[in-house]
């Protein structure tokens, strides 16, 4: 028996298909900033990376222990709001911000979250949903730090080396290179241990636990994480527009976040790239319809929701399985029957 | 003295509202563990419905009855023709859709009926009436009573009809109650048109207070989640007391404390009843069989 | 010492005892089956071992070492597997990725490792996928380890659960009703895998109703009744046992 090592394996397989697609899929996002007509459409680019990090981190949430949070867009306003004000009241470096923003709305999320995910049922909405009716009021009423209803301005943009990043041509290279980290990050940990685990919550809170997960630490580590990732996203959001107001962040906003990542596909590693395009693109290609956007936006949600129950990246999942299925049968050898009781594994060693 | 009886009676108002709104999201929490995102919608709906009829002299009645029918069509239209065509009726899924179908209902509504505010008069002539000392508007009085009656009602039904205690057994027990004869596509297709119904009289009944518009729904249905969820996700008296519960905690915040921290109240009594009380205060765990 | 000591053991909800004072002690290496009439409590007692269900009184030894308040992640840690009378597979995942994450006890990646994507990290994965592979392989599921887990029928399911548990290589193999709802044709095969499994040391408990199967296969039998212990042994002890036939077939049977 030929001693093959399975280097060829299914699961090193696809870890490697997924990261050539963040290649492709990025490479072919650089030439965005060369057709882009002007500082407009540039812009559209950066909220692209922006809105896919924070879709993606509500689909880490969503997807990976199958709870709903109806409160990722406030952690996305506190994220901007945590940074900006830190820049705008205390002159702290934007760079300093961020890390601040990612660290407090972590740390926020691990306490909301150990208080709601102890049990199973939808405590996590029902605590995401109080949360951020919280954060709303506290957005619009803390005047003196927020600015109010009208906002907070004045967000310095990052800057490095003396080079500010404050047009959508400087800041594309920045949001592109901070998407690309974090959907590197995303793969690893799908395709590993700890990221399956979280999958299995999803498919059976008792089934993972009974295999050696600890459950409950393991939806507060994804919580805090999720929330961090949002936070992240806020704080770019905010040294990007230079400005942060309170309506952009409100229950609606979460709601439709969840949308977006049901649209891309609940727990697909590519589905929030499709709920990104759509966040993004989907209202300007709308706006002519002027009133009736709103319409056509729910009649196409419904289409897809009932039709493509696995959102629009399930397209691309059932091309890739039907490969993955040849492959793996090829693996299997034809001469013996399928149903071996032996224990024989392919290269021909008995157990390990 | 009578600052507290003002504020017990405000709180009382709008407490009923919110119950009766709670009441029909727990009716489809009961029957399909999802949470219906359309629910606020379907308040809104009403009171639109009500007020264009009325505007366009249609007996105040009469438009009440056909605003309420009208959303019951809604519903059921909802249950036939979206969610009962989910592949996968996972409570995650049905949850998802209802925010489509609310999306599609508030814009339709904005579409059709316009976006400006409308108005109900008072359903009873007298101006406002005073009780202890406190003023009041008589339309808050025909709030109460009617929400009372209607959960009296709804009390009545699921406890005490064969339908009802029908529904009940379906949303706990689906395969058993379809072995005994229940029809689940039944069961569901009513706890739509219930919901509807019930969102839709509070939705006609708050008009004359607050007027209406299209995107009114969007704020109830969110406070009235937190009702819900106060009183217990699936419980229908449940519903009637976090409803009542949030309306006073509401109403005593924003009288004594400040008008501009009104609205977090219901989320911070959400967040408190969730930590000591996660079922809330009524709600029971959900057991697992394995 | 025993492997598994259950002592005094009583499960109640509210006034109800669904097992009471049922104390058994499960050596290491043998095949234990339950079995008892329906409402027995042959499956709260199952779900105390494993964790899922709390004692309300009683002790739980493994190995000496008391486990009765651990966590059922904490018991798998432990060495205890199980599966699942009513299934817990995880739908939305694959075949194989179904069985890769029962050999989370064993794994030794880390949740900074993973995200960092550390160099050990893809070595494990590969480990794990090999053994994943070959426990479904063993389940008769190796052709089908890229299909979803949810589109499986109920008796492959069940198998499938089987293949996860393996995938620990526990010191304890609990199994809840491992042939009910796998066709007849391949139900000798999972017996057969069964003593094979045992046969390297690891021991079995399971429940089932299927009588020629727990005969067959178990070394020693506890047979339940209305929560009580009613009668322990070698299969062939408890066939000839007169309570044992009057509690499943009644009174006349055992005279007959």
């Amino acid at each position: 028996m030929p001693t093959q090592p399975r280097t060829s394996s299914f699961a090193g397989h696809r870890l490697d298909r997924h990261r050539w697609t963040l290649f492709a899929v990025w490479v072919l996002a650089l030439v965005w900033p060369l057709v882009a007509p002007n500082d407009y459409v540039l812009s559209l680019g950066v909220y692209f990376f922006i809105n896919l990090i924070l879709i993606a981190s509500l689909n880490v949430i969503m997807g990976w222990t199958g709870q709903v949070s109806l409160a990722h867009a406030a952690f996305y306003g506190l994220g901007a709001y945590v940074s900006g004000v830190l820049n705008t009241r205390w002159g702290i470096s934007p760079w300093l911000g961020t890390i601040a923003a990612i660290a407090a709305v972590g740390g926020v999320a691990a306490f909301v979250g150990w208080a709601t995910l102890r049990l199973r049922g939808p405590y996590l909405s029902m605590g995401t949903l109080g949360f951020s009716g919280i954060l709303s009021v506290l957005f619009v009423e803390l005047v003196p730090l927020t600015g109010g209803p009208n906002g907070l301005a004045g967000i310095e943009p990052y800057e490095v080396f003396g080079y500010a990043l404050d047009t959508p041509g400087r800041f594309f290279w920045f949001a592109w290179l901070v998407g690309a980290l974090v959907t590197w990050l995303l793969i690893n940990l799908f395709c590993s241990v700890p990221g399956r685990s979280l999958r299995a919550i999803e498919g059976s809170e008792i089934g993972a636990n009974t295999l050696g997960v600890n459950t409950f630490r393991a939806k507060v580590i994804a919580f805090s994480l999720s929330a961090g990732m949002a936070g992240l996203a806020g704080a770019m959001y905010a040294h990007f527009n230079q400005f942060a107001s309170p309506e952009t962040f409100g229950f609606f906003a979460s709601v439709l976040l969840v949308v977006m990542v049901a649209l891309g596909g609940v727990g697909s590693l590519w589905g929030p790239v499709f709920g990104a395009l759509v966040l993004t693109c989907v209202p300007e290609l709308l706006r002519r319809f002027q009133d009736s956007e709103l319409l056509i936006f729910g009649l196409c949600m419904i289409v897809v929701l009932l039709y493509l129950p696995g959102g629009i990246s399930s397209l691309g999942q059932r091309f890739g399985r039907a490969r993955q299925r040849k492959h793996l049968v090829k693996e299997a050898d034809p001469s013996k029957p399928l149903r071996n009781l032996k224990m024989e594994s392919p290269n021909g060693t008995v157990g390990h | 003295m009578s600052d507290t009886v003002q504020l017990l009676l405000a709180g009382l108002g709008t407490g009923s509202i919110y119950a009766m709104v709670a009441l029909g999201f727990n009716i489809i929490f009961k029957s399909t563990g999802a949470l219906n995102f359309a629910q606020g919608e379907w308040v809104m709906l009403g009171g639109m419905v009500a007020a264009t009829l009325y505007a366009a002299k249609v007996p105040l009645a009469v438009a009440f009855v056909v605003a309420v029918v009208v959303a019951m069509a809604v519903g059921a239209l909802s249950e036939r023709l979206v969610v009962r065509k989910l592949k996968k009726p996972t409570p995650m899924s049905i949850t998802i859709l209802t925010i489509a179908i609310a999306i599609c209902t508030k814009s339709i509504v904005m579409l059709t009926l316009g976006k400006s505010p409308a108005g109900l008069p008072s359903f009873s002539e007298s101006g406002p009436i005073s009780i202890a000392g406190a003023v009041l508007e008589t339309q808050s009085l025909w709030i109460i009573g009617i929400a009372a009656l209607v959960m009296a009602g709804a009390g009545y039904f699921f406890n005490r009809t064969v339908l009802g205690k029908a529904m009940r057994a379906a949303a706990a027990q689906p395969e058993a109650a379809a072995l005994v004869g229940i029809s689940p596509k039944l069961t569901m297709s009513l706890s739509f048109i219930l919901a509807a119904a019930v969102g839709a009289v509070a939705g006609v009944i708050v008009t004359p207070l607050t007027l209406t518009s299209f995107d009114h729904g969007t704020i109830l249905g969110f406070k009235a989640f937190c009702a819900a969820m106060l009183g217990g996700l699936g419980s229908l008296p449940g519903a009637m007391l976090g409803g009542l519960f949030l309306g006073l905690a509401e109403s005593f915040a924003g009288g004594m404390l400040s008008s501009h921290f009104k609205d977090a109240v219901a989320f911070v009594v959400l967040l408190l009843v969730l930590v000591k009380w996660p079922n809330g205060l009524l709600g029971r765990g959900q057991v697992e069989k394995v | 010492m025993a492997l598994l000591d259950i002592e005094n053991v009583r499960v109640s909800f509210g006034g109800l005892h669904a097992v009471d004072g049922l104390s058994l002690s499960v050596q290491a290496g043998q095949i234990q089956g339950i079995i008892g009439p329906n409402g027995a409590g042959k499956t709260t007692l199952f779900n105390a071992i494993a964790g899922i269900q709390k004692l309300s009184a009683g002790t739980i030894r493994l190995q000496g070492r008391e486990i009765q308040a651990l966590q059922p992640y904490q018991r798998a840690a432990l060495g205890i597997a199980r599966t699942f009378q009513n299934l817990q597979i995880f739908p939305d995942l694959s075949l194989i990725e179904n069985v890769m994450i029962g050999y989370h006890p064993r794994a030794r990646t880390g949740f900074l490792a993973a995200l960092l994507g550390w160099p050990g990290v893809r070595q494990e994965e590969r480990k794990i996928e090999e053994v994943a592979y070959e426990k479904l392989r063993l389940m008769g599921l190796g052709d089908r380890a890229a299909r979803l887990a949810g589109d499986l029928s109920f008796g492959e399911s069940k198998l499938l659960e089987i293949a996860r548990a393996l995938a620990a290589e526990p010191h304890i193999l609990m199994l809840d009703e491992p042939i009910a709802g796998v066709p007849a044709s391949e139900q000798a095969p999972v017996v057969s895998m069964i003593r094979e499994v045992n046969g390297t040391g690891v021991t079995v408990i399971l429940v089932e109703h299927n009588m020629r199967m727990v005969m067959g296969l178990c070394h020693q039998i506890l047979v339940m009744r209305s929560g009580r212990y009613l009668a322990a042994g070698t299969p062939k002890e408890i066939a000839s046992n007169p309570e044992v036939i009057s509690a499943y077939l009644g009174e006349e049977a055992v005279h007959a």
